[in-house]
């Protein structure tokens, strides 16, 4: 029995209300399921509740109701140490605004992939190596990140995604910064890591992007509507 | 199936690593967050070091004469003179006494007239005073001899008529050598005068008179009412003792008829100035240190707020709360340890400095030289409790809010 044979996310009536006054409803009741190694976008117009979602799915934020099952584990009430664990071994994220860290460099920021999993310096260094080049910033890799254009740091950030292998890869505008060639090596950098593997979730609002995954989900006033296969 | 536990882990190298580099992100920002804790530790040292090395000049600049010095008189004075005859013996058994000994001024009615003539002289002449002491209170002076000697327990038992004159009186009289044999005469008595006195480190008074061993002044003159007073020279230190057995030795059946007049403590006066001077120094350290930690306090709190996405990354990518506190307080740590080092390495230029322009000999104790870079490395971890504990409620979700 191999862990393809699950899930990779199943998703089963969660929801994410904030408490205010004035209460926000950001994301009403959902249930969906997410293969193994399956790409898939979630559109929607600004405000529809996408980033809620995707934060509810990297275990970043905690639903007000519902059940989560990540990689057939049930992660909805999990406490806050254990949810760290997952993150750092079975999520990757990138980010619109990349989340680097400035002030150190490419090489170290990719290294930053592995730090929480308690992986040594010499072997993050040594699979670093490797995923730099994978993303062709061999010649970059001393650099400061502070000092990367746009495309250079959403490349930097996949390469730390890429070297933690995680299970599952959440994508944020991934492209929302970036010009069009740009974005195009991004989109094939992130598509790199689903030939890898890797469950990609993106979310986006380009109908592009989207029809460049295997299925859509669309959010619209926090409502998912039905899949749509693509 | 059994599935693998996972965890989050960061090694503490790589929790020192991070702490390094943002600290190191920003120099001139760490300098000033600093710089409250390089005062406070800098202070710290300059204390401590100044009053090591001030503790020798205190002890070498220390009135060592005073510190040696007991003065025994009658505490409820009725003419009569409360003492024994043999002070002398009775004082210098006892431990830590090296001379001690009886002295008074001769009350003179009128008849004496010291002068160095068997003819009385006419009209007026300075009168030159009179003591009375046993040789042990002259030693006791510490006089510095010009010429001859001063008289001892052989002259004492006997009554001898011999005298001993101060500097001055032996000027006012004309004697300046004793080899010939000169005389003074107190009424009709002729003394032979052996010594001359030069000077003495107590009772300057001694300079100015004629000093006749005291069972003399007791056969020959009998005076009443004089200020009787036993002078004791002790060994350092050994003060407060002889202070409180002579009374007791000299007076057994009434010890508290006589009234010991003992200098301070050396120790304790030593002590004394050092508290005084170290503890408002210690005080000013407090404040700068506590100045320092809160620098440091609100330092890393906004450090920690601009921050915020750099913490949310780390916790979308398994930093426990844990993580991101420990991460924190080493950056605060280190801000501290910086600040400890640079202190110390301050405070000791400028001790050194204040000993060579002081002509000083430099005492610096090791111990707490060596600790000072820690008490800057514990004022940054106490800094970074509060902003460890802000920065671990980081909520996760920060980074994808950016």
């Amino acid at each position: 029995m191999t862990r393809f044979t699950k899930a990779a996310v199943e998703v089963d009536g969660i929801s994410r209300v904030f408490a205010g006054p004035p209460e926000v409803v950001a994301l009403h009741p959902c249930t969906f399921t997410i293969d193994h190694g399956e790409s898939v976008s979630i559109t929607g117009p600004s405000g529809s509740g996408k980033t809620t979602l995707l934060s509810l799915l990297g275990l970043l934020d905690r639903p007000s109701d519902g059940d989560y099952r990540l990689d057939g584990i049930d992660v909805a009430d999990l406490p806050d140490r254990e949810r760290s664990a997952m993150r750092a071994h079975r999520i990757g994220f990138v980010f619109q605004a990349f989340h680097l860290v400035g002030y150190r460099s490419v090489i170290d920021n990719v290294e930053l992939g592995l730090t929480y999993q308690g992986v040594t310096r010499r072997q993050r260094r040594q699979q670093a190596l490797d995923v730099i080049e994978q993303v062709g910033l061999t010649s970059r890799r001393e650099a400061l990140c502070s000092q990367l254009s746009g495309g250079e740091k959403q490349r930097v950030a996949i390469a730390r995604t890429l070297i933690r292998r995680p299970a599952l890869v959440l994508c944020d505008e991934p492209t929302g910064n970036l010009d069009t060639a740009t974005s195009e090596q991004i989109l094939d950098l992130i598509e790199h890591l689903h030939q890898h593997g890797m469950t990609v979730v993106i979310i986006t609002h380009d109908p592009t992007i989207a029809a460049r995954t295997q299925r859509t989900l669309n959010i619209r006033d926090g409502h998912l509507t039905e899949p749509v296969l693509t | 199936m059994t599935r693998r536990r996972i965890r989050s882990r960061l090694r503490m190298v790589d929790s020192l690593t991070e702490a390094a580099a943002a600290t190191a992100n920003r120099p001139a920002r760490t300098l000033l967050t600093a710089l409250g804790t390089i005062i406070g530790v800098g202070a710290f040292v300059t204390t401590t070091g100044l009053a090591d090395t001030a503790r020798a000049q205190v002890s070498a600049r220390f009135d060592a004469l005073k510190a040696t010095e007991v003065r025994i008189q009658d505490a409820h004075p009725d003419g009569s003179n409360p003492f024994p005859t043999d002070v002398d013996q009775r004082l210098e058994q006892l431990n830590g006494i090296n001379h001690a000994g009886l002295i008074y001024p001769v009350n003179d009615p009128g008849n004496l007239q010291p002068r160095n003539t068997a003819s009385r002289p006419i009209g007026t002449l300075q009168p030159i005073p009179i003591i009375a002491a046993t040789p042990g209170a002259i030693t006791a002076a510490r006089p510095t001899v010009a010429t001859g000697r001063i008289y001892d327990q052989f002259h004492e038992t006997r009554h001898a008529r011999v005298a001993v004159l101060g500097r001055v009186a032996a000027q006012q009289l004309g004697i300046t050598r004793v080899d010939n044999q000169p005389a003074v005469f107190l009424g009709d008595t002729a003394y032979t005068v052996i010594g001359i006195l030069d000077d003495v480190a107590r009772n300057p008074d001694l300079l100015l008179a004629i000093t006749i061993p005291m069972s003399t002044e007791q056969h020959d003159i009998h005076t009443q009412g004089a200020n009787y007073e036993v002078l004791i020279d002790t060994q350092p230190g050994a003060a407060p003792l002889a202070g409180r057995q002579a009374p007791l030795a000299l007076r057994p059946q009434q010890p508290e008829r006589l009234q010991a007049l003992v200098p301070p403590d050396p120790a304790t006066l030593r002590n004394n100035i050092e508290s005084d001077v170290t503890g408002l120094y210690y005080a000013l350290a407090a404040l700068a240190l506590l100045i320092g930690t809160i620098a440091i306090t609100n330092a890393t709190l906004l450090n920690i707020i601009e921050r915020r996405p750099e913490i949310g990354l780390r916790r979308a990518l398994g930093a426990t709360r844990c993580h991101i506190a420990r991460q924190v307080t080493l950056e605060a740590a280190i801000v501290g340890t910086i600040a400890g080092v640079a202190g110390t390495a301050l405070a000791v230029i400028a001790i050194t400095v204040v000993a060579q322009h002081r002509d000083w000999t430099l005492t610096l104790n090791p111990t707490p030289t060596l600790a000072a870079p820690l008490i800057g490395l514990a004022t940054g971890v106490i800094a970074g409790v509060v902003p460890a504990i802000k920065a671990a409620q980081t909520p996760p979700a920060t980074a994808v809010r950016g």
